[in-house]
């Protein structure tokens, strides 16, 4: 009797642990059939183990690939070390000074890394572009705005606060009785602070760095618009060749080097993650930062400003572009944006692209938000805090790039869908693209409650996770839905390989405008989702600043 | 077991926890509002003694009886088991009112009932004014007085306490200490105290126990645990000095020498000295075997002339063979 009793009850645990096991895979499940299952199966159907060959070889093709790689790597490599030169100083100054409107001003400073790329792309077009201000006092500027300087621009301008928020996330406060120490000891300003801070900081920064090269290296927005097939990435050549020149087998060779590229930047990654205790600490400070009459505070502080002073100039040069209209100020983009002229240049209205987004958006933060929900109660239920390599699936859209996603899902599952359930497959790449993001928010919020809390809640008879868990981290949830929405919002690289006009979002229709050469409605339309972003991030921002760095 | 008189009988309980730690064949008993404190210096696994009693973790050999009941593996929210932490963990976002009322709430009590006890409670320990605030909002000793409300609010059997006064300063430690001694006597509670200060543990004690490298000995009356150690890891956590006299294991307290040049136990030259008040610390290194001793001095036996090198003939007072 009680061996039967110990059987059954053994049977309900091991039933109970599948259940919740599956309930805390729930995202990496997700990633898996629709990145991971597609890519191989395209791999596999399409690919052969000669796909390097490429690269070899003197067709054409090849050539063209060989140039694709350099591109890729060079743009990545410049704008990683771009990306760490610009945002580690802005990074250490905002880690170790404190001073009024700090909180707006690292919000300002990090903004770039949160707007859509493709704003980011048409603010260098705008603000340095022929007969911009900028190239008007100096011609010299319009390289900013194309070809591999403009793209590096972009790229730098984009991942450098990326570096910023990284570096001064690692200055622990914890760490400033060290730094009294060694001042005390006699070590300079810049000297005491490596010694203690040294290591952490560029660790942190070299993380975000490693970032900046996997996004720079498989970019494609800046390639594809203010570059030309001379600077094309990795991905732009993909996607020219599968949709222009319509070459589909060397296409999948291709995806798969890439993949295979990105491996190595994503390990580094991981790695240099593990190392890094990172919370977000926005608002932490260093007591023994240098005197704010020193050389070294005035240099950095004269830094930070002009930063904000090109950020500024930057946004506002999209907005005044898209109120520029035969050398005058009106709202005529914006008239002709929402004119008939854009639905019959695009297929699609402008009102009809934004109410898409904004449908993705609700869509993909509600999708994203309850698989991240059902990841953390598996994990709670298995009583673990880390499920260890179930959570790298997490981090494969690194590898798998969204344009080599939404390849992938195209061709496994896309001849199948019947085109008014497309919206499925465009909003299954774009939460596959914000479930790294989405879930290290969710962490975010849960990782720092105590055990006791916990054990707390339990010996008293409560239910840990839903009387104190979910209330303590129902910040990081609403986060998530925010950010959810803000990269679906932003995301184009996905959305344009997979939508038809009807399925258009708002930057897809941007882009479409301008290969319709309606560049003034095109900038009208960029406006305006740059104002949608702001909205987000904004919202982001008042709900719980020390989240931002989880993205 | 069952013939068993203890309200609470803890029986070879055992643990593993890696291969350098776990709990062996833990047995003490504790009658029904008496307090036990359980002593030891960090490591010693204190703290897994008292997880494994709330059910926190699971034992692997042994038995956890409470008023007659095995409960060794009964879930832990059905254990009806008190516990405060270290850091008290009292939950940020609910008032001082929801943490004391949290376990009734859980529990299923009717509103007007939570109400009653909650203000009995939080009167009777003096933060009935506090019930609107948050734990980020008052101070630490009034924190202690929360956790504790918190924990007693449900009329647990047993209450556990992992060193919860370790965070306060000295002078609010003693209060809350005596506070909350007066608090369970009134109540009848019911209590395992741990802690590492052993003046805190013979304080707060009913009966007192120690525990090194997972072995717990006999609970004993805190005066005959202290005044009559019997043997070295007692003797040392105790800061009792343990030295070699003719051949034999010989410990005293610093407190019990006197300076003796015509009977001495044994001289030694002066290696530090410091004034601390209510006594002057001296150290000292034994001339024939080189053993550094540590000796206290009470105002008004003639301290103030020692200086560090002078050679001192030491009696001690009463001397513990081990």
């Amino acid at each position: 009797m009680d061996g039967r009793m110990g059987t059954g009850n053994a049977v309900k645990i091991r039933g109970a642990t599948i259940r919740y096991t599956l309930l805390s895979f729930t995202p990496s499940i997700f990633i898996l059939i629709v990145i991971v299952a597609p890519f191989i199966d395209l791999a596999l159907s399409f690919g052969s183990l000669n796909f390097y060959k490429i690269m070899t070889g003197s067709s054409p093709i090849a050539m063209l690939s060989r140039r694709a790689l350099y591109n890729s790597l060079i743009q990545g490599g410049v704008s990683a070390v771009f990306s760490l030169l610009l945002g580690y100083p802005l990074g250490v100054f905002l880690g170790r000074n404190n001073f009024r409107f700090k909180k707006l001003i690292v919000s300002l400073v990090i903004l770039p890394f949160f707007l859509p790329s493709l704003v980011v792309v048409y603010a260098f077009m705008s603000g340095f572009g022929q007969g911009s201000p900028a190239s008007i006092l100096f011609s010299g500027f319009t390289m900013l705005s194309r070809g591999f300087v403009g793209i590096i621009a972009v790229n730098t301008f984009f991942n450098a606060p990326l570096v910023a928020l990284y570096t001064m996330s690692s200055l622990s406060t914890e760490k400033s009785s060290q730094i009294e120490a060694v001042m005390s000891l006699g070590a300079s300003d810049v000297g005491g602070f490596f010694t203690v801070f040294g290591k952490d900081t560029l660790l942190a920064a070299l993380g975000g760095a490693t970032l900046a090269f996997a996004y720079s290296f498989a970019g494609f927005a800046a390639p594809l618009i203010i570059g030309g097939p001379g600077a094309y990435t990795l991905d732009a050549w993909i996607y020219f060749m599968f949709r222009i020149l319509g070459n589909f087998h060397a296409s999948v060779s291709l995806a798969i080097f890439e993949a295979i590229s990105l491996i190595v930047p994503t390990i580094i990654y991981v790695r240099i993650l593990s190392t890094q205790r990172r919370e977000g600490s926005v608002e932490s400070r260093i007591n023994t930062a240098p005197s704010r009459r020193s050389v070294l505070f005035l240099s950095a502080f004269a830094y930070m400003v002009a930063w904000l002073i090109i950020e500024a100039y930057l946004l506002s040069s999209v907005v005044l572009r898209a109120l520029r209209a035969n050398s005058t100020f009106s709202a005529t983009n914006f008239l002709i944006l929402f004119s008939n002229r854009t639905t019959s240049a695009t297929g699609i209205s402008a009102l009809g692209s934004i109410l898409n987004s904004l449908f993705y958006g609700f869509v993909v933060s509600i999708v994203v938000v309850a698989a991240g929900m059902a990841w953390i109660a598996g994990r709670k239920m298995l009583h673990k805090r880390y499920l260890g390599t179930a959570e790298v699936f997490h981090f494969i859209p690194l590898v798998i790039s969204s344009l080599l996603m939404a390849f992938a899902i195209l061709i496994v599952y896309g001849i199948n869908t019947p085109q008014q359930f497309l919206w499925i497959l465009i909003v299954s790449a774009q939460i596959a693209v914000a479930i790294p993001v989405v879930m290290r928010t969710i962490d975010a919020g849960f990782s720092p409650i105590s055990r006791e809390f916990l054990e707390s809640s339990l010996t008293l008879g409560g239910h840990p996770f839903l009387d104190v868990e979910i209330p303590l981290a129902k910040v990081s949830f609403y986060i998530s839905l925010m950010f959810g929405f803000a990269i679906s919002l932003g995301e184009f690289t996905a959305t344009n390989f997979l939508a038809t006009p009807k399925f258009f979002s708002l930057p897809v229709e941007i882009y479409s405008l301008q290969l319709s050469r309606l560049f003034g409605p095109s900038f009208a339309a960029a406006t305006v989702l740059l104002f949608l972003s702001l909205l987000v991030f904004v919202l982001i921002q008042r709900m719980g600043e020390k989240f931002i760095g989880v993205r | 077991m069952k013939n068993s008189l203890a309200y609470v009988d803890i029986i070879k309980l055992g643990k593993k926890y890696s291969e350098q730690f776990s709990l062996k064949e833990v047995s003490f008993s504790v009658e029904k509002g008496e307090t036990l404190t359980l002593m030891g210096p960090s490591g010693s696994g204190k703290t897994s003694v008292l997880r494994n009693i709330a059910g926190l973790d699971i034992p692997d050999a042994g038995s956890v009886i409470i008023s007659g009941k095995n409960i060794t593996k009964m879930p832990v929210r059905k254990r009806n088991v008190g516990i405060i932490f270290q850091d008290l963990a009292l939950f940020p976002h609910m008032t001082v009112y929801d943490n004391i009322s949290y376990g009734l709430r859980v529990k299923g009590f009717k509103r007007g009932e939570i109400e009653h006890r909650v203000y009995e409670l939080a009167k009777m320990l003096g933060i009935h004014n506090l019930l609107e605030r948050y734990p980020g909002e008052i101070s630490g000793g009034e924190k202690q007085r929360v956790a504790l409300a918190r924990s007693v609010a449900p009329a647990p059997l047993l209450l556990l306490l992992d060193e919860p006064l370790s965070s306060l300063d000295t002078h609010l430690r003693n209060r809350v200490r005596s506070d909350i001694k007066e608090f369970a006597h009134r109540i009848g509670l019911t209590m395992i105290y741990v802690t590492h200060d052993h003046s805190e543990g013979l304080f707060m004690a009913d009966k007192a126990s120690l525990i090194f490298n997972g072995r717990v000995k006999a609970p004993e009356l805190p005066e005959t645990l202290f005044n009559n150690p019997k043997d070295v890891e007692t003797c040392r956590f105790f800061g009792y000095n343990v030295i070699h006299i003719a051949g034999e294991t010989v410990a005293f307290h610093p407190l019990d020498i006197s300076i003796d040049d015509e009977e001495p136990d044994f001289f030694g030259a002066v290696t530090s000295k410091g004034f601390e008040g209510e006594h002057t610390r001296v150290h000292l290194k034994i001339a024939n075997t080189g053993e550094s001793v540590e000796l206290k001095f009470n105002r008004g036996m003639g301290s103030e002339n020692i200086r560090v090198g002078d050679l001192l003939s030491i009696k001690i007072l009463r001397k513990h063979y081990l």
